[in-house]
């Protein structure tokens, strides 16, 4: 048994603050490793102590493995979390850090490298008897060899580099003659952002729904499925709504589902939280990755199953097994909204600069994580991803309404955010049917969303209230303890 | 942040604002925005706009339309100093105050960044000088 008594984070922002609260609970002493500029946000004030790592740009900080490593050494830490993004699924870090006798948090070097070829992947998933994307994975690279298959398969068809992902590496063949151009920049663009030239061809589906199954390989061996995710509401493969559980599954699918990703996770003995992403088209669904990581996402399914996924993922480490029961019971329906900082109304260019103020609303069924108060700075730096709206009511039907009334209360000063843009989608019919699919945004927001008019009225009430608000803001602060300030009577 | 009454069409209603930086953000019917006089409402302007008086910056990337001054004019509050594009709109940035254009550092269809300083004007009267 490991002993966990102190764990580095190797993170920032809300992750960090989500990561926190689970070591504030179990009582085990966090440890923050940060960049410079991150001292401005909530995770630095919360954590019990923090170690800079380095300075603002990644590369020399968050993607540090020797900066981190030494930190995490130098602080005297037991575990180190890494979150989501960044090392989350770097083999190399994973081994960096138990060679130095630390335990990492998440699940072993071999399987992070398994899952994160997608090739290597794909073929364990086949053996597992799981259903995969019709395609081409074999080690004959030649043009001549993928060309052949390409036609085989039948276009669309998508190339792939094999360690690719989040889109880098992807091309779409949609008439033979630009295959073979496809099949030179795939190769390219793995090479160049992942080292590695090596692609696999896959049937492109179209308009299919992003269907995700959260598992988890505890430290007695067992592998439970918590139910499904879907996330099909994303814009250039960045999720911005994902909820719990999806809306029109059937229930044989979603057992078929659940049976399919837990047989992945057995096949490759599987330790900590995971994620296996399935694409789902016409009734079938088919593997399109596994992620070998916590998720932003992973509130929703928190909220539906009931358990602490983070806490489980310290507890397996200790080497704690969960009692969860092994047929996982869900309760009602969750919803996530992602917040970034960006405007909105300007095709969503981030909003970077010192944030004035935040309101969260709390409520019932409402939590909010965020790594950002008055006072923090946003920079360009990392993602502009800031917090995370979370809502669970009885039924998705009402979880909407929750989120559209959450949303109207969350107020957030001196940066901009997606929210006009989330409420559009909300009130959408595809969303609100259930039926959105991964091709949403692109069919029904490729406009962006447009700035709301004011009436003469208000403007000029907005005008009235730039004068009051610096001219009376003294005067609250010497007055009466009442926050109200009344405008005089309009002219 | 802190809740204001102000009327609106003999309404009275409820807002919650705050100056930050020379500009007003509000949040009001479920929606959040700033403002600031020298910019359109809604969601154009951005934070990184100057609240130094005198400093005329673009408030975001964009693309300079018109230069409406020369460096030595003399200028009053509201003349309009460079007219800019971004985000297909135009935006007139106008002078803060009364005084003498001492620096001007762009010219037609130069791309800006935000943040940038367009140009600079010294308070002051000329017969002060």
């Amino acid at each position: 048994m490991a002993e966990v008594r102190s764990i580095g984070i190797a993170n920032r922002g809300e992750v960090a603050v989500r990561i926190i609260h689970a070591c504030k609970e179990m009582g085990v002493e966090s440890v923050l490793l940060h960049s410079e500029p991150d001292q401005k946000t909530r995770a630095y004030r919360m954590a019990d102590r923090a170690v800079c790592i380095g300075p603002a740009a990644s590369a020399e900080s968050y993607l540090n493995i020797e900066a981190n490593i030494n930190a995490a050494l130098g602080a005297g830490v037991d575990a180190i979390h890494p979150g989501f993004g960044f090392l989350s699924e770097n083999a190399d870090f994973a081994k960096a850090v138990t060679d130095s006798r630390m335990t990492f948090i998440g699940p072993t070097p071999e399987s992070i490298n398994l899952f994160g070829d997608k090739i290597s992947a794909k073929n364990l998933v086949e053996k597992a008897g799981g259903p995969t994307i019709p395609g081409y994975q074999g080690e004959d690279q030649t043009d001549e060899t993928l060309l052949k298959k390409i036609e085989e398969i039948g276009l669309p068809c998508m190339v792939k580099a094999a360690a690719g992902g989040g889109g880098r590496g992807l091309k779409v063949v949609t008439d033979m003659a630009d295959a073979a151009e496809a099949i030179q920049a795939a190769k390219r663009e793995g090479l160049s952002s992942f080292g590695s030239d090596r692609v696999f061809v896959e049937k492109y589906l179209g308009d299919s729904k992003h269907i995700e199954i959260q598992i988890f390989g505890d430290a007695s061996g067992r592998v439970y499925a918590l139910g499904e995710r879907e996330c099909s509401v994303q814009r250039r493969h960045q999720k911005m709504i994902e909820e719990a559980l999806a809306p029109t599954l059937s229930q044989d699918t979603r057992n078929a589902m659940y049976k399919a990703a837990c047989d992945i996770g057995k096949a490759a003995k599987y330790l900590g939280a995971g994620t296996v992403e399935f694409l789902y088209q016409d009734g079938e669904f088919y593997f399109l990755e596994m992620n070998t990581r916590l998720q932003v996402e992973h509130p929703v399914t928190e909220f539906v199953a009931g358990v602490d996924l983070v806490k489980a993922q310290i507890k397996t480490a200790m080497g704690e097994a969960l009692n969860w029961p092994q047929e996982v019971v869900f309760h009602g329906h969750s919803i996530e909204c992602r917040l970034y900082a960006e405007d909105a109304y300007a095709s969503g260019i981030p909003s970077t600069g010192e944030v004035a103020g935040v309101q969260f609303p709390y409520g019932p069924g409402r939590r909010f994580d965020y790594g950002f108060e008055a006072g923090d700075e946003v920079t360009g730096f990392y993602d502009s991803m800031i917090a995370k709206v979370i809502v669970w009511d009885e039924t998705r039907a009402r979880a909407i309404k929750k989120m559209r009334q959450t949303l109207q209360e969350t107020v957030v000063f001196g940066v901009k955010t997606n929210i006009p843009y989330l409420m559009k989608i909300l009130e959408h019919p595809e969303f609100v049917d259930g039926s959105m699919t991964t091709r949403f945004i692109d069919k029904n927001f490729s406009e962006g969303v447009e700035a709301p008019g004011l009436s003469q009225s208000e403007k000029s009430a907005v005008e009235r209230l730039y004068r009051m608000v610096g001219v009376e803001s003294s005067a609250v602060k010497s007055g009466a303890a009442s926050p109200w300030t009344h405008d005089w009577r309009g002219q | 942040m802190k809740k204001y009454i102000i009327e609106i069409d003999g309404q009275s209603v409820e807002v919650l604002a705050q100056k930050f930086k020379g500009q007003l953000w509000y949040h009001y019917n479920g929606e959040t925005n700033c403002y600031a006089p020298d910019l359109n409402y809604g969601s154009s302007s951005s934070s990184s706009v100057s609240a130094e008086p005198g400093v005329v910056k673009a408030a975001m990337p964009g693309k300079i339309i018109k230069v409406k001054c020369q460096q030595g004019d003399r200028v009053s509050v509201g003349d309009p100093l460079v007219i800019m594009e971004a985000m297909k709109m135009e935006y007139t940035l106008k002078s803060d105050l009364d005084g003498e254009v001492t620096e001007l550092n762009v010219s037609e269809a130069d791309l800006v960044t935000a943040g940038q300083v367009l140009a600079r004007v010294v308070g002051g009267s000329g017969e002060e000088a």
